[in-house]
């Protein structure tokens, strides 16, 4: 089951002076939902696009299922890209999009009609399929670029920024969808997208991208709630920086001084290291626990209530910058309240850069 | 309430009935005295007959060179948008070093005047003893009129376009089928809105083909050999005949490209 689907061996990509992509090495699990996840030119379209053979990269090799795909053209790669502005045909029906590809691969008639209708009717476009592009709404439209795509059976479907297209609600829905019919064609997904909470709600695996390189690869909760970068941390949700200096390595947990307080977390940095720790808005506590440590107190400046929490600022004594803290619905924070602060060990994480 | 209305636009009214008087006034004469009954076409009006359009349609050579116009004018402007496109779709989508500069070079046709054109054309057919002929009108005409081709079609070839073609590229079609079964069938009303307006332009030219045609010769060009011989109501027929030849062409693309528009 962890057969791999596509592997970058020390990928780079320059464009004349610009460096796109520095060393990307990255395996794909066969069958797994990938969500290249980054800022607008932190290389994930251009990542995105060598993969589907639209553009060559400069240095290192792509294999796809243990092929190696250098000058091999977009046409006869076992991928299918579902664009981002859909790239349909407008001159044809739905019908002719979807039965596009596999005109071209020179599949018969009668295999061509049971494969589009099948495809259609997994995107419940069933009823439109006679229809043209420009009676379609936005969402229907991504219905049917994602149905021309699978319907060739590809190896990997790429997606560049499938939902950006389309207004909160919709996404909300496509992306469940997208998700849904993943599992069920057990294709490997190649997603792109620059918003976090997509990235979280699809993602088998999250690669987060930043400046041409890979941030950090994992899971959706380890991404979240383990960051490998201060990057990381910061880009997947709200996150509070705290620096510090290590004191003392015992075991798997150093001990880091920072501005108010000694906290112990887990992590293998030798002493005396200047280091930044993470810890999330909602992992900070009003109430001592058992375990928690103190970070001091300070006072609110700003808040506001978000529905399923209190979103507040605070500003902490010898801290440089004031804390972003989520205090739950019930606690209406008053601005300028005296707040003291505790954090479990186990959410406040050490990054490694 | 009406009246003041129109009293207030009276300025704006008056103007704008002076410029279309203006533009259309020669039209509107020269279509009127053609059916002119007599045989000075000047007032007072004395028809209507038709007698003047049956005097062409028996004219053995207005006929021929109706024909030769008709012929010029089609295939010149298929050789003209077949290359416009071919050099748009090479442009727009190649990395051609110099693109930029190709560009320029194929546009540039369009600012020289026609005179200068004709003038280089009938020394170059000379040089190369090529007889003048409804050939070397032809090519004139490809001349004058692929830049425009190439224009129409190269500013249609954008952004949105390209990743329509990359999609089937993406889906496994190879550069031709790309270009038959993608581009050509996007880019149909500029297609033949190009066609078109290189068949107006050819069809009313006359300078090239007077300058390098000799035995055959198009309409326009026989047109003004009849000129010579001073004013009757065949010439405003004939010239009547051009221009609604002309008139119903350019209705006809703007009633497809606004039902095509819609896609």
């Amino acid at each position: 089951m962890t057969e791999e689907s596509v592997r970058f061996l020390d990928i780079g990509m320059r464009f004349g002076a610009t460096v796109a992509l520095v060393g990307i090495n990255l395996s794909i699990t066969e069958g797994s939902y990938v969500v290249l996840l980054g800022p607008s030119g932190g290389g994930k379209t251009t990542l995105l696009n060598i993969l589907g053979g639209f553009l060559e990269p400069t240095s290192g090799r792509i294999e796809i299922k243990g092929e190696d795909m250098a000058g091999v053209p977009a046409a006869k790669r076992p991928t299918a890209t579902v664009f981002q502005d859909y790239a349909l045909f407008p001159h044809m029906s739905i019908e002719g999009n979807v039965a596009f590809g596999l005109k071209m691969r020179k599949v018969p008639r009668a295999a061509r009609e049971i494969r589009v209708s099948k495809a259609l009717a997994m995107v419940k476009l069933g009823p439109v399929a006679q229809n043209r592009v420009h009676e379609l709404s936005g969402g229907q439209r991504q219905r049917v670029a994602l149905a021309r795509s699978l319907v060739v059976e590809p190896s990997v479907l790429l997606l560049d920024e499938p939902l950006g297209a389309l207004d909160l609600k919709l996404r909300r829905q496509m992306q469940d969808e997208l998700k849904a019919i993943q599992k069920r064609v057990g294709t490997t997904f190649v997603h792109v997208t620059h918003d976090q909470e997509e990235a979280m709600a699809i993602a088998d695996t999250i690669v987060v991208m930043n400046r041409g390189s890979i941030e950090d690869v994992g899971t959706p909760e380890r991404v979240y709630l383990r960051p490998a970068t201060r990057f990381t941390a910061n880009f997947m949700g709200e996150s509070n920086i705290l620096t510090g200096r290590v004191t003392e390595v015992s075991g798997e947990f150093v001990t880091v001084a920072t501005a108010n307080t000694n906290m112990a977390v887990r992590g293998t940095v030798p002493v005396d290291y200047e280091v930044a720790i993470s810890i999330r808005p909602e992992h900070l506590h009003t109430e001592d626990k058992s375990g928690r440590i103190q970070l001091g107190t300070g006072y609110v400046t700003e808040y506001g209530f978000r529905g399923t929490h209190h979103q507040c600022t605070v500003r902490m004594e010898r801290f440089d910058t004031p804390l972003r803290v989520r205090l739950p619905q019930s606690k209406i924070p008053a601005s300028g309240e005296q707040l003291t602060l505790y954090v479990d060990p186990d959410d406040a994480v050490l990054l490694d850069r | 309430m009406a009246s003041s209305r129109l009293f207030r636009n009276f300025p704006a009214i008056s103007y704008v009935v002076l410029i279309y008087g203006f533009i259309f006034l020669p039209v509107v004469v020269l279509v009127l005295f053609s059916f002119q009954d007599s045989r000075i076409p000047i007032p007072p009006f004395d028809g209507p007959s038709l007698k003047w359009y049956g005097a062409i349609l028996d004219d053995r050579r207005m006929m021929d060179a109706l024909f030769n116009s008709v012929t010029v004018g089609l295939l010149s402007s298929m050789v003209s948008v077949v290359l416009g496109f071919l050099a748009a779709y090479s442009l727009a989508r190649l990395n051609i070093p110099g693109a930029r500069f190709f560009q320029g070079l194929l546009i540039a046709p369009l600012t020289v005047s026609y005179l200068i054109i004709a003038m280089g054309l009938l020394i170059t057919f000379t040089e190369l003893g090529i007889p003048k002929s409804l050939l070397t009108v032809g090519i004139g005409h490809v001349v004058i009129n692929m830049p425009l081709c190439f224009a129409i079609l190269y500013s249609q070839m954008g952004e949105h376009q390209a990743n329509v073609e990359r999609a089937a590229r993406d889906l496994g079609a190879h550069d031709l089928q790309v270009m038959l079964l993608v581009s050509v069938p996007m880019l149909w009303p500029a297609l033949f809105a190009s066609f078109v307006l290189s068949v107006t332009f050819s069809w009313d030219e006359f300078i090239i083909a007077f300058m390098v045609s000799r035995f055959d010769v198009t309409l326009p060009v026989e047109i003004w050999s009849m000129l010579r011989s001073g004013l009757n109501p065949k010439t405003n027929a004939v010239g009547s005949l051009v221009f609604m030849v002309s008139f119903v062409v350019v209705l006809l693309l703007d009633v497809l490209i606004s039902r095509t528009r819609r896609l």
